[in-house]
């Protein structure tokens, strides 16, 4: 009977995604019952993919990062910065293009700073991104001199309407409108994007290795120090690309985007499979994840429950999963 | 392997270099002795003991997160236990209740939430500071609903507001201009106690083992998990406690107190020599690395910097502090 019970339990282990999608079935089937009205109507349902989306782009970053066995808590001051970048930018009179390019590289760039910081020396990368977590905010904030920075311009740039406009023809099908976006087709893609690189390439592979087992992957030869340090720079990128599109939807660039962000993102990896330890996780899983996240933040808050609840529920969420997945692997 | 001669083990090492208080404690004359030169203002009774009042709330914090750190895990809820016990010592004594059982109850939960931030690790086996994560997030919803989301606040002066982080008036007396508080009794207090617990106790080498090397503790029959737990009780406790104190100081809170308290109260135990690998650390020199941190805070005020930069300052102490611990170890192992 054991023997059951434990096989059961690995072979649910091999499909950690399996309890990703059990959980968001049952998360979308209590809101659906308790709050039907609201919860089933396109606006809802729309609002969740697009709010998820934008989360959804920094959490693709940082489930590749998880996956080779690092943690990344300053994305949301990331983003800060590069939306404040942009923004300052565009003000500036400088054309769209090249402030988003600007506003990347900026991203990025701070991404290897933490890579660099990891990769070359012994410290937890939790520990130096819990610094640069506030360490960047703090640039952030310098940059906005503590204020938002709002861009109207007479003419909006081009560039807007495909980073994240509002997808008008296919929101006035639905009655009340829904709110599908161009950030959501961003998220899509780029989770079909990074699919395909961590599955089917060599760098892909790479990746798992080195959260695998950094010291076989190194003996065979793997550059475990640059995978590391590559991955954080996608990891910044992405969560400098999530602040442009925030900003190109609101046109204001303020000192508290992205406070919290690193929280949902790591219970969204989490949720979605990927391990803690790394060495383990999908990009779907962690896109699925992320939805689950936005789902139970919209049913939340359609209900009326305060948004600091929500985020107990997250941390609640990375505990229990965790914990959940550690039962599920353990060898008896 | 160098062999040891019967020489070496006669030569005496002064106590002074082996110490790990050195390092912070140079560092923070050194801050001092440039603040005092370049910021001005710096060297008056006012700035000072202005420095020690704040220093000493986050000083309390570090007691625990130190022993804590020393013991191998990390706290990162310390903040929101902070601000539960400064709403529940709230709640309970204005309007008059019984100091007593306003810090005993504040005191009592802030410990057993740090016992369940113990029992989750230990049980789950999941590393302490994702486990502190998430309740960090749980316990500031905890404060939300527990406080309604509203602000407390009251201009009442009792008693024991005065006991716990008054006006040192004797002090203040007798030199012009000081500001220092009782709080600051209660710092040197608690170091005291707990430096003897840690250096000169069994359960003080008990944790020192647990950090240092868990194999061979356990092979000595120390309980790992008891160890632990207490450890982390008594962080929150201290936390606790230094959240009644601001009350007592501030006679108000709100919702969002004790932000960047966790961040703070590691720095300062990573600049006090504390390692983040676990098993080597001293109480005093993390009492050290607060001064440093709210002495660069007050620099960054008074230098007319943007006080809410203080939270980066931080951040970048801390990994600059680290990295040149780590450096230094490399050079000399």
């Amino acid at each position: 009977m054991l023997d059951r019970l434990a096989d059961i339990r690995h072979k649910i282990a091999d499909f950690p995604e399996i309890i990703t999608l059990f959980t968001f079935a049952i998360i979308f089937l209590f809101f659906a019952v308790v709050a039907t009205d609201t919860f089933l109507s396109a606006y809802a349902l729309s609002n969740i993919l697009t709010f998820g989306g934008i989360t959804g782009i920094v959490v693709i970053g940082i489930a590749f990062l998880m996956i080779s066995g690092e943690f990344d808590l300053s994305v949301g001051s990331t983003l800060a910065v590069a939306s404040y970048v942009f923004a300052l930018t565009l003000v500036a009179g400088v054309p769209a293009i090249p402030a988003m390019a600007l506003a990347l590289a900026v991203s990025t760039f701070l991404g290897l700073i933490n890579g660099l910081i990891v990769a070359y020396s012994r410290i937890p990368s939790f520990i130096v991104t819990l610094g640069t977590l506030f360490a960047y905010r703090g640039l952030a904030r310098i940059l906005g001199g503590g204020t938002a920075v709002k861009y109207t311009p007479a003419d909006m740039p081009a560039l807007f309407t495909y980073l994240n406009s509002s997808l008008t023809r296919i929101n006035t099908l639905f009655e009340p409108a829904g709110n599908f976006r161009a950030s959501s087709l961003w998220f899509i893609g780029l989770v079909v994007v990074m699919t395909i690189v961590l599955e089917r390439t060599r760098y892909g592979n790479w990746t798992f290795a080195t959260g695998g087992n950094s010291q076989a992957a190194r003996s065979q030869g793997v550059n475990v120090k640059k995978i590391k340090i590559i991955n954080f720079m996608f990891s910044g990128c992405l969560a400098g690309l999530a602040g442009i599109l925030i900003f190109s939807q609101r046109n204001s660039a303020t000192p508290l985007a992205g406070v919290g962000l690193e929280l949902i993102a790591v219970a969204a990896a989490v949720i979605g499979g990927v391990r803690l330890t790394g060495g383990y996780g999908t990009i779907i899983g962690a896109g699925i994840g992320v939805l689950l996240m936005s789902m139970l933040e919209q049913g939340l808050a359609l209900l009326g429950i305060p948004n600091e609840i929500f985020r107990a529920v997250a941390g609640f969420i990375i505990i229990i999963t965790v914990a959940v997945n550690t039962y599920l692997r353990k060898e008896e | 392997m160098n062999a040891i001669t019967i020489a070496d083990t006669h030569k005496k090492q002064p106590f002074f270099f082996d110490s790990p208080i050195i390092p912070p404690l140079f560092s923070v004359l050194i801050v001092w002795l440039a603040f005092w030169l370049f910021v001005p203002n710096f060297g008056s009774v006012r700035t000072v003991s202005g420095v020690l009042n704040a220093a000493s709330i986050n000083a309390i914090v570090v007691i625990g997160v130190t022993m804590l750190m020393i013991a191998g895990e990390f706290d990162l809820s310390v903040g929101a236990v902070m601000s539960i016990a400064r709403y529940i010592f709230a709640h309970m004594i204005v309007g008059g209740g019984s100091p007593i059982i306003a810090i005993g109850l504040a005191l009592l939960v802030s410990t057993l939430m740090g016992a369940i931030n113990g029992l989750i690790t230990l049980y789950t086996r999941l590393p302490s500071f994702i486990v502190t994560l998430g309740t960090l997030s749980i316990y500031r919803g905890l404060v939300w609903v527990y406080s309604g989301g509203e602000m407390v606040q009251t201009t009442e002066k009792l008693a024991v507001y005065e006991f716990l982080n008054g006006r040192l008036e004797f002090i203040n007396d007798l030199i012009r201009r000081a500001n220092f508080r009782t709080a600051t009794v209660w710092v040197i207090l608690l170091a005291v106690i707990f430096q003897i617990i840690l250096t000169r106790t069994r359960f003080g080498n008990h944790i020192f083992a647990v950090g240092g090397n868990p194999q061979a503790a356990i092979a000595q029959g120390v309980n790992i998990k008891w160890v632990k737990i207490i450890c982390f009780s008594l962080t929150s406790a201290l936390a606790g406690l230094a959240g009644i104190l601001t009350f007592s100081q501030f006679a108000s809170v709100f919702v969002a107190t004790g932000a960047t308290v966790e961040l703070t109260a590691i720095a300062g135990a990573v600049v006090g020599g504390t390692l983040l690998s676990g098993g080597v650390g001293s109480i005093i020199g993390g009492l050290l690395g607060i001064l440093l941190i709210d002495t660069l805070r007050s620099g960054v005020v008074l230098l007319g910097f943007p006080s809410d930069n203080f939270a980066a300052v931080v951040g970048i102490t801390i990994v600059g502090v680290a990295l040149l611990i780590d450096w230094i170890r490399g050079r000399l192992s």
